[in-house]
């Protein structure tokens, strides 16, 4: 047996992975408007469990967003720069009695993503957050 | 719903989430782990305040979104690895060489071989390759990877060490030296471990 292996089989870790065409997924796209009428009734933060519910009582989701699919697209977003999160003060969960929370935010590039059809690199998102865009 | 079947739902979701999010680095497995708990959590009390079936939904949520979590898995594995050290991809080539080449010699050719069988011991060179493939494909990743993942880098030794155990099993100084090697990657994984968990 020749002692030489061939990395080939691990070569698909070190390939980076071919981004999706940009755009918003549906999924995405309800999330972010989830967001913002959630901003507009006076939550300027919500949490996963309650995007998908709210999802579901508009209308925009039949039924609950599966969790897998739920958070891959809260990660994908926040990843592109139109959410941003934090995490709940753990102080304030624990007078609730309950876990605490990540918190969630459409940002200015999660708002320009929605309202343009062409929707920007993940680049141009981060430059859009810090204000480079403007000049 | 009873809630001895909810209570298996749970524990067959948290066995899911440890098969997905396996080797993953402690933190943002961690995070992960707080999310979703945070989440059932708000969906058992959302249930119960509606009046619904936690049970069955929450089953529904978990198993339609098994496929976006093998994804996410993917590509957090794939952003991951683009930041690993060179030492970490030497650790993991040494480990595939180790496994495709070290062990199928030492449990197929080995026990077959004439020296095993009965033959006059003697140092051949294939014997000599052998010993250095197992060195370098498992015994080597083990002692690089025993700081991190120390059971995971224990067992590379001790497996390792069994191989060439099977392999010198004529030589007494041979076998001295493997045993306290096998004692030692023991002691450490234990050790190790025990600081991980703290």
């Amino acid at each position: 047996m020749s002692p030489f292996v061939s990395c080939a089989p691990l070569m698909w870790l070190t390939v980076p992975m071919r981004g999706r065409k940009p755009g918003l997924l549906p999924i995405e796209r309800s999330i972010l408007e989830t967001g913002i009428e959630l901003r507009r009734d006076g939550a300027p933060e919500f949490h996963g469990f309650l995007a998908a519910s709210r999802m579901r009582d508009t209308g925009e989701a039949r039924m609950l967003t599966s969790r897998g699919t739920l958070y891959k697209a809260l990660d994908r977003l926040e990843r592109q720069g139109f959410l941003a999160s934090r995490w709940e003060d753990p102080d304030v969960a624990l007078l609730d009695g309950r876990p605490r929370r990540r918190l969630y935010h459409v940002t200015p590039a999660g708002e320009l993503a929605l309202s343009s059809p062409r929707v920007p690199s993940a680049a141009g998102a981060r430059r859009l957050q810090s204000g480079g865009a403007s000049s | 719903m009873s809630e001895f079947f909810t209570l298996l739902l749970r524990e067959a979701e948290s066995g899911w989430f440890w098969m997905y999010t396996a080797a993953l680095p402690e933190e943002a497995r961690s995070l992960r782990a707080e999310e979703l708990h945070s989440d059932a959590w708000e969906h058992e009390a959302d249930a119960r305040q509606r009046g619904g079936r936690f049970g069955l939904e929450f089953a529904y949520r978990v198993i339609l979104g098994m496929p976006a979590d093998v994804a996410w898995r993917v590509q957090l594995g794939r952003r991951g690895f683009e930041r690993r050290s060179g030492l970490e991809l030497l650790v993991a080539s040494l480990l595939a060489f180790g496994l495709l080449v070290a062990l199928p010699i030492s449990g197929l050719v080995l026990p077959r071989s004439d020296m095993v069988l009965g033959g006059a011991p003697h140092i051949s060179a294939f014997l000599l390759a052998h010993t250095l493939i197992v060195i370098l494909g498992l015994v080597l990743p083990g002692v690089l990877v025993i700081d991190r993942w120390p059971v995971a880098g224990g067992l590379l030794v001790l497996i390792g060490c069994l191989c060439l155990m099977a392999e010198f099993w004529w030589l007494r100084e041979a076998m001295g030296v493997l045993l306290v090697g096998t004692a030692a990657a023991a002691v450490c994984t234990v050790r190790l471990e025990s600081l991980r968990r703290r």
